[in-house]
This record gives C-alpha cells, sequence and structure tokens, in this order.
C-alpha cells in the first residue's frame, strides 16, 4: 500500500465505513446511489416517501400533510 | 411571462461575457481575461464545464426530487469538500452540451423531477453558462440555484426574474472559520448581504451544514442573524458533514446526534422556519 495520499479522480468511488459500522457514500453520484439501494434497504423507504404523479410532478409527505 | 424572461438569457450571457474580460464575478476580484484563456481563482476561463447531471432524492422537501446539474469549478476552497477534484482541475470535467442537457432536463421531469437544480463547484463563477442552458431548458421549469452566494452584488440584476429557488449555503458564522475552512476574506458580510437581497427576489432556503465543534462560532451566529435579518426564511439544518482524509482547519469527526439535537433546538427556540 502506497504511502502517497490517494488523489481522488472523477468517477472514483468512495466508501467510507464509519466506527459505529455506518457506510458512507462521498459525493454520491446516481451509480453510487443505486448501490447504496443494494447495501442500505431502509434507502428504499426513504426513497418511497415520494410518490411520482403522472404528470412528472412528485408528491412529498410534506405536500400530503398541506 | 417566463417566455419573455427566457428570450433574454442570451443578452444576459453576453453580458456576462463582457465581465469576463476582466473578470470581477466574485468578490476574489481577480481581473484575468477568462475568454483569453486565463483562469481565475476558480480555475476556469470561459469554457463552461459540467461533471455530474443526475436525479437526487435528497435535497429539501419542497424541491425533492431535484434535477441537478453540477458545473466545475469553485471560488471557494472548503477544506471538507467532497467534490474538490472537480473544482480544482475543473479542467477534467467535460466541456458542456447545453442541448443534450435540454434533453435531459426533459428526462429527468419525466422521472419525477420537480425543480432544475444549478450547482458545483460554485455556479456563478459560470454564470454565462447558466444563462446559455436556460435559454434552452423548458421556461416552465422550476430553477434553483444552489449557491455558495460568495459573488459580487452586481449579479442579481442579471439574475432577477431567472431564478425561483435560492438554495443559499450559509457556512461559516464568522470571519475567522471562515478564512480557515473555506479560504475566504469578508465571508460573512458578502455572504449575508446576498443573502438579504435574494429575499427580494425569489424563495430562500438557507442552507447550513452544522460542523462538529463550530455549533458556538458558526450554527448558532448563522441562525442568530436569521433569526433577526430574516425570521421567515427556510432553514435546512445539513447533518450531512463528511471529514477529509487529513484535516488540517476542519473537523476530523463526523457530526454526532447530539450536537445536531442542540443545533435544530436552537433553531426551535429561536422559532425559525425549519424544514427538512
Amino acid at each position: 500500500m502506497s504511502l502517497e495520499k490517494y488523489i481522488k479522480r472523477p468517477g472514483d468511488l468512495e466508501i467510507r465505513i464509519l466506527a459505529d459500522g455506518r457506510l458512507v457514500f462521498v459525493g454520491p453520484d446516481e451509480d453510487m446511489l443505486n448501490l447504496a439501494k443494494l447495501f442500505n434497504p431502509s434507502y428504499k423507504i426513504e426513497e418511497g416517501k415520494l410518490e411520482v404523479k403522472e404528470d412528472g410532478r412528485s408528491k412529498t409527505e410534506e405536500d400530503a400533510d398541506s | 411571462m417566463k417566455r419573455e424572461i427566457q428570450k433574454q438569457a442570451a443578452a444576459r450571457a453576453e453580458i456576462v461575457r463582457k465581465i469576463l474580460n476582466k473578470c470581477t464575478l466574485c468578490p476574489r476580484q481577480c481581473k484575468v481575461n477568462r475568454t483569453m484563456g486565463e483562469k481565475g481563482y476558480c480555475g476556469l476561463d470561459d469554457t463552461v464545464r459540467c461533471f455530474r447531471e443526475m436525479l437526487h432524492w435528497f435535497e429539501e422537501s419542497t424541491i425533492n426530487p431535484s434535477h441537478q446539474i453540477y458545473f466545475a469549478g469553485c471560488n471557494l476552497k472548503c477544506e471538507f469538500c467532497t467534490v474538490a477534484e472537480w473544482n480544482e482541475k475543473p479542467e477534467a470535467a467535460a466541456k458542456i452540451d447545453y442541448k443534450q442537457i435540454a434533453l435531459k432536463t426533459e428526462e429527468r421531469r419525466k422521472q419525477g423531477a420537480r425543480a432544475l437544480n444549478l450547482l458545483g463547484g460554485e455556479p456563478t463563477v459560470s454564470m454565462h453558462g447558466i444563462f446559455e442552458l436556460l435559454g434552452e431548458v423548458n421556461p416552465d421549469l422550476t430553477v434553483v440555484l444552489n449557491s455558495n452566494m460568495y459573488f459580487s452584488e452586481a449579479l442579481f440584476a442579471l439574475l432577477d426574474g431567472f431564478i425561483d429557488v435560492y438554495l443559499a449555503d450559509f457556512k461559516c458564522g464568522n470571519n475567522t472559520c471562515a478564512k480557515n475552512m473555506l479560504q475566504a476574506d469578508g465571508y460573512f458580510q458578502v455572504v449575508s448581504d446576498n443573502i438579504s437581497a435574494t429575499t427580494k427576489q425569489a424563495d430562500v432556503i438557507v442552507r447550513h451544514l452544522v460542523l462538529p465543534g463550530h455549533l458556538e462560532c458558526c450554527t448558532k451566529e448563522v441562525l442568530n442573524w436569521i433569526s433577526k435579518t430574516h425570521p421567515k426564511v427556510k432553514v435546512s439544518l445539513r447533518r450531512d458533514y463528511v471529514p477529509p482524509v487529513r484535516p488540517t482547519a476542519v473537523p476530523d469527526e463526523y457530526l454526532g446526534e447530539p450536537e445536531y439535537n442542540k443545533a435544530v433546538n436552537y433553531a426551535r427556540n429561536l422559532g425559525l422556519n425549519l424544514i427538512e
């Protein structure tokens, strides 16, 4: 393993594992977010809060409450 | 009305190009000739570069999901930036293709995007490109400008009528922290003045990233200013700080739940309009 500081390049995937076991995706793009879905099923629940209407607009929980 | 404004986009882009001849788009006042290939502090000549476009599901609820267009290059050097490679070396990103991005906006809208979110880096250092893009896209889109707000006052006259929502980052509550962590002089006055000006133009969400160990000096100072100056403005407290690999002037730990809760409670006690 090199002792030199690693220089990130565009498109590089960076994941950090925290002491408490959480995974952090750094500066995620869409592919990384898709990967996050595989790691963490709760991601889908978060995304599921949004209902996409037929006209392409979305409805959030906040809208539903108002 | 908006269609009329759209026709002005090309003219506004030309005005910005003239500013680029001796660039004063931001408080750095580099005064380099970006149209002749000179690069300012932001690392950019007049080429507009985009390093990512995506549909993002984790923006603030009022603009979520959002079609993100990431412009390369930035006039701050935040040590904790998670996309620093494109800001330090923007030439690593591709030159923007306005027509392709405009097509993408339609695709993303059909996928559920509620807004076109222009960010970076710092989008305002590519202001001419933003106007070029806004001249190509559906004029009925809700346009969000996610800016660090460290830009010249002169931009407001140009932005007027084009931006529906300012997603305004307010990172530091004092100039010492801003100098150390963002490499920015006169930060607090510039950003607070600009946020005040945006409230006269469009909807505003002030976004503040809560930094570990900066509750007193930054978070509370930012919240106090909002409370005194714009108590009704929407406020978003972010908890997604990621420490860099080898931090020098920024926190080396992740934000804990107790510290985040203190920030939220402080904002609530001030009666601020917190959104998620």
